[in-house]
C-alpha cells in the first residue's frame, strides 16, 4: 500500500503539480487504497484542523512585516550598515550579504522571502563588484536559510504546533545555531576570497560612518529586538510579536524613512496574502497525508524499524539525520515537517533526545536541505529571481552546503548549544 | 458531407470562442473577487490582531470572540488565496520536467496536469459539501463569534470550485494553444 502511495506522490511531483495538490491527491489516493469509505470526511476536517491553531495566525503577520519593510526600502538601510560594519576587508561584500541575511532573518521568517528580497537587490550589484553571478546567488541562497533558524520563524511555528513544543524555547535555542551558520558561510567567503582576489568593498572601518548607519537603521533594528524581547520576557506571544511587527515596520516606513503611502497598503495586504496562502495550503493538505499515513501506521513502522536497530541516541540521531537530508532533496520544507515532524519527534523523544534540541536540529537540516541540490526549494527561487542557471548555482552551493552539514552535526552533537539559552532565559 | 464539415466546424469554433471569452471574463472577475476579499480579510486580521494586544496590554482586556475571528479569516483566505495563487500560477511547483520539454510538449503536459487537479478538486468539493450539509456541522456554532460552524467550513468547497473553474479554462487555453502549435499529431 506504502507502494501505491510513494508511486503517485512521485509521478504528480515529477509531472509539476503544484506541491500542495500533491499532497492532497496523494492523500486522496492513499483513502482510495485504504477503501474506508467513513474516513471521507474526516479528510476535509483535516485540512481544517491542519491551519485552526493560534499559533499558525504568526505566520501571516511575520510575512506581512516583511513585505512592508521591503515596501518601505527598510532593507537597504541594513545593506548601508552592514556594509559600514564589516566592508572593509576582502570580499567585503560578501561579508557584508551574510550578515545582512542574518539581521533580515531576525526580521523575516522564510528562507524564500530573504533569498528573494536579497537576490533581486544584490546580485547585480555584486556583478558590478566583480563577483560572479554564480558566486552571488548561491552565497545569498546559502545565507537566506539563516531565516528559517534566527527567530521569528515561521518553520519553528510550525515545528510547534506539530510537535507540541514551546515556541518560545524554540525561538531562543535558534539564534546560536543562526549565528554559528552565519559564521560558517563567512569562513568560506574567507578562503574564497583569498584565492579569487575578491575587492574589497570600503576603504577603511570609519566608526563615524558606522554609528551614522547605525542611526539611520535603529528603526528597523527595533523590530527584532521587539520580537524577541517582547517573546523573552513574555509580554508577548510570538503571533502578537507578529502584530506588533507590522505596525513598527508600517510606522518606520511610513514615518520614519516616509517611502511607504497608504495607497501601497492594499499590494502590500495582496502580496501577503498570496505568499502565505501558498505556504498555509501546503500545510492543510500535507496533513490530510500525514494522517492518512497514520492510520496505515507508517510512523509506527518506521519508529520500530529504527529503534529496532538501535536504542543508541548518536546512532538515532545520525538515522534521522540521514533519512531527513533525503526527503529534504526532494519535497518542499514545510511538506515534509507536515509529514515527518509527527513521525520522527516522538522517535527522538523515546531515546531520550530534549524535545526543543531535536526541534533546532530538525529544522536545521531540513533548512539546509532547501539549498541542497538537485532538488533545493531556495535555489529554485534564487535562480527564478537572477535568471541564472541552477545547474550551475548548484555546483557553487555545494561548499556552502558541506559547511551548513557541519553546522548541523555540531549542533547535533552539542545540545548545549541550543538549550543555553533557553535554560538562562526562561 | 466536405461542405457540411467546412460550415460546421467554423460555426463549432466560433461557438468555442464565444464561450471561452465568455469563462475568461467571468474568471478574471473571480480572481478579481477573491483578490478583494483577501485584502479585506488581511486588513481585518491585522488591524483586530493589533486592537486586541494593546487592549490586553495596556487595559488587560480582551475580546472572547476576536482570536476566533482571526483564526477563521486566516482558513478562509488560505482557500481563496490558495485558489487565486493557482490561477496566477503562483504555487510552489517543480518545474523541471515542464522546463526541459519542447513547447508543444510542455503544453500537453500542463494540460494533463491540470485534469488530473480538475479531478482532484471535483472530489474534494463533493467531499467538502457532503461535509458541511452533516447535520453535526450545521447544527453546531463556534464558542467565540456564535456562528455556525459551517460557514468557516464552507470556504474549502468556494475555495475548491474556483479552483475548478480556473482548471477548466487553464485546459480550453492549452488545447486551444495546442492546436495553435500545429495540432496533436505533429
Amino acid at each position: 500500500m506504502i507502494f501505491v502511495v510513494v508511486l503517485v506522490f512521485a509521478v504528480l511531483l515529477v509531472l509539476g503539480l503544484p506541491i500542495a495538490f500533491v499532497l492532497g491527491a496523494t492523500g486522496l489516493a492513499h483513502l482510495l487504497v485504504i477503501g474506508d469509505p467513513s474516513y471521507y470526511p474526516v479528510a476535509i476536517q483535516r485540512m481544517f484542523s491542519g491551519i485552526n491553531s493560534f499559533s499558525m495566525m504568526a505566520i501571516p503577520f511575520f510575512v506581512l512585516a516583511g513585505e512592508i519593510m521591503n515596501k518601505g526600502k527598510i532593507t537597504d538601510k541594513l545593506v548601508d550598515l552592514a556594509r559600514e560594519c564589516i566592508g572593509f576587508v576582502r570580499g567585503g561584500f560578501a561579508y557584508t550579504v551574510v550578515l545582512v541575511a542574518m539581521i533580515l532573518s531576525a526580521i523575516l521568517g522564510s528562507a524564500n522571502a530573504v533569498a528573494a528580497i536579497l537576490c533581486a537587490m544584490l546580485v547585480p550589484e555584486m556583478v558590478k563588484d566583480k563577483y560572479s553571478p554564480e558566486f552571488s546567488t548561491s552565497l545569498i541562497a546559502s545565507s537566506a536559510i539563516i531565516g528559517p533558524i534566527v527567530p521569528p520563524s515561521v518553520t519553528f511555528i510550525l515545528y510547534a504546533v506539530l510537535a507540541g513544543t514551546s515556541v518560545n524555547a524554540l525561538f531562543l535555542g535558534g539564534i546560536i545555531p543562526g549565528i554559528l551558520l552565519g559564521i560558517s558561510f563567512m569562513v568560506i567567503i574567507y578562503l574564497k576570497a583569498r584565492k579569487e582576489k575578491y575587492p574589497k568593498y570600503t576603504d577603511k572601518l570609519d566608526i563615524k560612518k558606522v554609528l551614522k548607519a547605525l542611526v539611520v537603521a535603529l528603526p528597523a533594528l527595533v523590530i527584532p529586538l521587539v520580537i524577541v524581547g517582547g517573546i523573552l520576557t513574555g509580554a508577548f506571544t510570538p503571533t502578537e510579536s507578529g502584530a506588533i511587527a507590522c505596525l513598527i515596520a508600517f510606522i518606520a516606513g511610513k514615518y520614519i524613512y516616509k517611502r511607504l503611502k497608504w495607497s501601497d497598503l492594499p499590494s502590500i495586504l495582496g502580496n501577503t496574502a498570496l505568499v502565505t496562502s501558498a505556504i498555509m495550503i501546503i500545510i492543510a493538505m500535507g496533513n490530510v497525508l500525514g494522517w492518512t499515513l497514520a492510520i496505515d501506521r507508517v510512523p509506527q513502522m518506521l519508529s520500530d524499524a529504527i529503534l529496532g536497530v538501535t536504542t543508541n541516541q548518536a546512532a538515532i540521531m545520525l538515522l534521522i539525520l540521514l533519512a531527513l537530508l533525503f526527503i529534504g532533496m526532494f519535497m518542499e520544507a514545510f511538506a515534509a515537517m507536515v509529514i515527518f515532524v509527527p513521525v520522527f519527534a516522538p522517535i527522538a523523544v523515546a531515546a531520550g533526545i530534549n524535545d526543543v534540541h531535536f526541534g533546532l536540529v530538525f529544522s536545521l537540516m531540513i533548512s539546509v536541505a532547501l539549498i541542497t541540490p538537485p532538488v533545493g526549494m531556495v535555489l529554485f527561487v534564487s535562480s527564478n529571481v537572477t535568471g541564472v542557471p541552477l545547474a550551475k548555482i548548484s555546483r557553487e552551493v555545494i561548499p556552502f552546503v558541506i559547511s551548513g552539514m557541519a553546522v548541523v552535526l555540531l549542533v547535533a552533537f552539542m545540545p548545549q548549544l541550543v538549550l543555553f539559552l533557553p535554560s538562562l532565559l526562561l | 458531407m466536405k461542405e457540411l464539415t467546412a460550415r460546421f466546424i467554423p460555426a463549432v469554433s466560433n461557438k468555442v470562442v464565444e464561450i471561452m471569452g465568455l469563462l475568461n471574463k467571468f474568471t478574471f472577475a473571480l480572481e478579481k473577487i477573491g483578490m478583494g476579499f483577501l485584502i479585506a480579510g488581511y486588513g481585518t486580521m491585522t488591524v483586530v490582531a493589533l486592537i486586541e494586544v494593546l487592549r490586553r496590554y495596556f487595559f488587560g482586556l480582551s475580546f472572547n470572540w476576536s482570536e476566533e475571528l482571526v483564526r477563521f479569516l486566516l482558513i478562509a483566505t488560505t482557500f481563496i488565496g490558495g485558489a487565486v495563487a493557482y490561477k496566477k500560477g503562483s504555487l510552489v511547483l517543480f518545474d523541471v520536467l515542464l522546463n526541459r520539454l519542447t513547447k508543444k510538449k510542455s503544453l500537453i503536459l500542463s494540460v494533463i496536469n491540470h485534469s488530473i487537479i480538475l479531478i482532484f478538486m471535483i472530489f474534494l468539493t463533493k467531499l467538502g459539501l457532503d461535509y458541511i450539509m452533516q447535520p453535526s456541522v450545521m447544527l453546531q456554532s463556534s464558542p467565540g463569534l456564535g456562528l455556525g460552524m459551517m460557514i468557516p467550513y464552507a470556504f474549502l468547497p468556494i475555495g475548491f470550485i474556483m479552483i475548478i473553474l480556473f482548471c477548466i479554462e487553464y485546459i480550453l487555453t492549452g488545447i486551444r494553444d495546442i492546436y495553435k502549435e500545429g495540432g496533436i499529431a505533429q
